[in-house]
């Protein structure tokens, strides 16, 4: 099932390749997208969320002399993270329909390709599996930002290849090292996760396998200081590119700290906590701030990710229930509302052509439609209560704040910039006088996408257990493992 | 007397062709000459691999006294060397095309001759045989290089390439005669028995190093790599495509033959220098390939950076070493001769499209020849899902399973040094708009590209079919040598 899953897409791709008409492949690319997002639930309904351990396990010998295995599943953690992935790619071909005017068929071929390695990103079971995926991922993205990017895209888009290549060199070389301890200590060399993961590393080893792994990481989801790859690729991609960066490519960093850097390495995760709390603290409250004078809306909205990314890895790095659960249901969230917003800027920049601040204005007398999303996604990344972002948001900082109350206090003061750079771009844009004459409101296609985010933000919002549920033995498996 | 003249068949066979080749050159009309030669050229090359593929055995087998030994390793990278030269001559054909050349009888059977010069280097087990299959070789290409002598950059590389090159085959032959002198024998065997036996003396140190010196020259690495920029650059871009695929391939894998059973005694001593050799190398290549424009200087200091990296995997131990440096080098041949097909496919007259930035917009002439250029430049890179990836791989894990952490981590900063480089021709295909660049689609440049750059894509999937490979060789080897 999960093979299929990781193929569909590919096979999508090579048949809009091999289409001859520029106009059918978007709805080719939406078929696809929209019959991974149906296997994807299909996965869900049958997964037992009570049990702990890998479900959905497809196997097959890949390399066979250096025991690299062809090896996929999905536990609770993946599976939340593989519907995010299929839900954002499934979410981001109706947001190219009007902004992706060339080369369509190169565009939806590179999307298609890029779910493909993402998905594989989740459900590899096989650490150079997960690897290879994890290289591939930025090949498709790099192009993407450099082909429809803005003005800058060419220096955007290698910025974000080679930032992003250099953090996993130190993975790969974390990767050779750990397996060929293992290799040493059991004489059975593998590269399947969770027989790696039964091997207890004395701590010495830990620290640096630690800190090769975190650099791999921390590019990715970024952690303050490794962040300023992100305002630029953001800002230049255009706008699925930037729903599926914030959406599915930040939170492949977090999922890398849970799967591989905590139970490989819990005594080191344990140690280096504090490290990251400071890391994360600095990420909240100084790019909110930076945030707060941005007068560009996209790198508002970018300059929030990072923000908002501070909060899962204090959660993750709390080592307690709430801050795990937090960050992964916030991973989640996060997912939706930042690409729901970004949706929203691509929609006012496709009017408008423009996303500066200072040039907008008075747009709800125009699109109260848009207005009214766009309210539901500002008061969910606030975290309003009744918004997903609420629940995210509290249990890390609870979380935050069982591990270390300064860590807890200053995550409660960035939710309070938070909400100032939030509400004062909604009050720009929306309010205050209008500055142009014209603005069309949401078209159908536009308002059922962004319509369907905001029904899951808010249904999450009021049941966080439908998502919680099934990473719940997760949780409590992976706090045994760390011996927590 | 052990003669056993019917092992060295597939040579014989070529070397046969192409001297009838030869004669008829005389007799054919010159605007025939092209399709005609290719064509048999193709037709000889293709009959020679299938007499190689057929003689391959786990079991060594000498000829001539043991001046030639083949085992599967040696047969393994005959192949190789006959795909190359296969390759070459379906580029040579549509460059000359577009390039007219007046010796094309030449042209072609002297490309036999270099051909024949590396299976010949491959299997030697004596040093003259050595030598003298080096020197066949390296000759054929400097001809080669030289034909092309309405381009003055041709006849400079020619002589410069022949120059360093005579220098290189010099200091070998000095070398080799001291290691005659040290032991009385001229067979590897006998050599290697001698001089593990003995204590390390200065002479024995000179000549190991001026062995090494000499094989460094040939593979181009730091500081030995002087003329590597211009002579590819220089060169017709079929003729570079062989010798940084072919080439490389057999001096390398003569360098393995030689060296590992002959200074196994004092490996301890060398590894330090191999290592700093490589690491430079890598470094160096990477750094002066930063801005390059023109591709193929770009390619040429990239090869010596990968020149590094080969050189890196050496020092593992023997068995791991032979299997890593013929991984890396048979995925290398086909990412290399892929990079320099592209060339030669968007070269044009006044040598229009060597340039990186004339490739600008090729996307929307040819969507698949930019295809193409992802993977052969991310393979090179060393991205996956691309062959390259994987013989980088297995680099790392030979390193770090023998202690090189450190070196491990050179070879990927180097790699991430280079990616910058590979990059370019990706931003110019696919960022920037707006080129007059001709492409031929009907030149038989196409189908190399096509062909091995999906081989690139293939591998990369199946890496299982080149580590197969590369293990049949090493168990052949090691077998032999025991």
């Amino acid at each position: 099932m999960l093979s299929a899953i990781l193929l569909i897409p590919l096979l999508g791709a090579l048949l809009v390749a091999f289409c001859r008409n520029e106009e059918r492949v978007k709805w080719i690319a939406l078929f696809f997208t929209g019959v991974e997002l149906l296997l994807t639930l299909y996965v869900m309904f049958n997964f037992d969320p009570s049990r702990s351990g890998f479900q959905f396990v497809d196997y097959g010998s890949w390399v066979p002399d250096i025991s690299v295995m062809y090896k996929v599943g999905v536990d609770g953690l993946s599976l939340v993270m593989l519907f995010m992935t299929t839900l954002i790619t499934f979410i981001a071909v109706p947001s190219a329909w009007n902004y992706i005017k060339e080369r369509k068929k190169l565009f939806y071929a590179l999307l298609l390709l890029l779910e493909t390695a993402m998905v594989g990103v989740f459900i590899s079971l096989d650490l150079l599996l997960f690897y290879i995926f994890w290289e591939a991922m930025l090949i498709p993205m790099a192009l993407i930002i450099g082909i429809w990017g803005g003005e800058r895209r060419i220096y955007s888009a290698l910025k974000f290849f080679i930032y992003t290549f250099a953090g996993s060199i130190f993975l790969l070389v974390g990767m050779v090292v750990l397996v060929i301890l293992y290799g040493s200590t059991t004489g059975n060399y593998t590269f399947d996760i969770t027989e790696l993961t039964k091997l207890k590393l004395p701590l010495e080893v830990q620290k640096w396998l630690f800190w090769a792994f975190f650099i791999a990481f921390a590019v990715k989801v970024p952690v303050w200081p490794f962040h300023t790859w992100l305002p630029d690729a953001h800002v230049e991609a255009p706008t699925p590119g930037s729903v599926i960066l914030a959406g599915v490519l930040l939170k492949m960093g977090t999922y890398g700290f849970l799967r591989f850097s905590l139970p490989l390495f819990p005594d080191a995760f344990k140690l280096y906590a504090p490290v990251v709390f400071v890391l994360g603290v600095i990420a909240i409250i100084y790019t909110a701030l930076v945030a707060l004078v941005q007068e560009d809306v996209k790198k508002i909205v970018a300059y929030s990710s990072v923000s908002h990314m501070g909060f899962v890895m204090i959660g993750m790095f709390s080592l307690n229930v709430q801050g795990i659960e937090g960050a992964i249901f916030q991973m989640l969230n996060h997912g939706l509302v930042s690409a729901a917003l970004f949706f929203v800027v691509g929609v006012i920049y496709e009017r408008l052509h423009t996303r500066n601040i200072t040039q907008m204005g008075g747009l709800s007398e125009f699109a109260p439609k848009l207005a009214t999303l766009a309210m539901v996604f500002t008061m969910a990344s606030v975290g309003l209560p009744g918004t997903s972002s609420f629940i995210g948001e509290f249990l890390t900082i609870l979380g935050g704040f069982k591990a270390a109350k300064w860590a807890g206090i200053l995550m409660a003061l960035g939710v309070i910039f938070g909400a100032a750079y939030m509400l004062y771009m909604y009050r720009n844009v929306f309010f205050l006088k209008p500055k142009v004459s014209k603005f069309s409101d949401l078209d159908l296609r536009e308002l059922a996408t962004l319509a369907f985010i905001a029904v899951l933000v808010v249904w999450w919002g009021f049941f966080p257990e439908v998502i919680m549920g099934f990473f719940h033995s997760y949780v409590s498996e992976i706090l045994k493992v760390a011996g927590v | 007397m052990e003669l056993n003249p019917n092992l060295l068949l597939p040579e014989g066979f070529l070397l046969v062709s192409a001297l009838i080749m030869l004669l008829v050159d005389l007799v054919v009309p010159d605007r025939r000459k092209n399709g005609l030669f290719a064509a048999v050229s193709f037709v000889v090359i293709a009959v020679t691999m299938f007499l190689v593929a057929s003689t391959v055995t786990l079991e060594p087998q000498r000829a001539f006294n043991g001046f030639v030994k083949k085992d599967a390793m040696v047969v393994i990278s005959q192949v190789f060397i006959l795909l190359c030269g296969l390759f070459s001559v379906l580029m040579s054909y549509s460059y000359i095309e577009k390039f007219p050349l007046k010796h094309k009888g030449e042209y072609y059977y002297t490309l036999l001759f270099a051909v024949l010069g590396g299976m010949l280097l491959v299997e030697a087990n004596e040093f003259s045989t050595l030598f003298v299959s080096l020197e066949v070789m390296s000759i054929s290409v400097y001809i080669l290089i030289a034909l092309f002598k309405g381009e003055e950059r041709s006849l400079e590389a020619g002589l410069k390439y022949f120059i360093m090159g005579s220098v290189g085959a010099a200091v070998l032959v000095y070398g080799l005669a001291v290691l005659y002198g040290l032991s009385g024998t001229t067979l590897y065997s006998g050599v290697s028995d001698v001089v593990n036996e003995a204590e390390i003396t200065p002479a024995l140190l000179l000549s190991v190093i001026l062995v090494a010196v000499a094989f460094l020259f040939k593979t181009g690495a730091v500081p030995f790599h002087g003329w590597v920029p211009d002579v590819y650059q220089g060169s017709a871009a079929p003729v570079t495509a062989f010798m940084s695929a072919a080439v490389k391939l057999a001096a390398f894998v003569a360098f393995l033959r030689l060296f590992l059973p002959l200074f196994s005694s004092i490996a301890t001593e060398w590894t330090l220098a191999v290592l700093a050799v490589a690491v430079v190398t890598m470094f160096a290549g990477a750094l002066m390939a930063l801005n390059q424009d023109n591709v193929k200087r770009m390619l040429a200091y990239s090869a010596i950076s990968h020149t590094g990296v080969v050189l890196a995997a050496f020092v593992t131990v023997p068995a791991l070493a032979s299997f890593t440096v013929l991984f890396y080098l048979f995925v290398y041949v086909f990412m290399t001769v892929a990079a320099f097909g592209i060339v030669s496919l968007l070269t044009s007259r006044g040598f229009k499209g060597e340039d990186v930035q004339d490739w600008k917009g090729l996307l929307k002439k040819s969507p698949f020849l930019s295809f193409c250029v992802v993977v052969i430049f991310m393979s090179l890179a060393g991205i996956p899902p691309f062959a390259g990836f994987w013989a980088k791989f297995y680099v790392l894990l030979a390193l770090v399973r023998e202690g090189f952490v450190l070196t491990a981590l050179a070879v990927l900063l180097s790699s991430l040094l280079s990616l910058y480089i590979y990059l370019k021709p990706l931003v110019y295909v696919f960022m920037k708009e707006g080129s007059e660049l001709e492409v031929s689609f009907s030149s038989t440049d196409y189908v190399v590209v096509g062909f091995t750059s999906l081989s690139i894509l293939v591998l990369g999937i199946f890496p299982k079919l080149v580590a197969e490979l590369s293990l049949l060789s090493v168990a052949s080897f090691l077998r032999g040598l025991s």
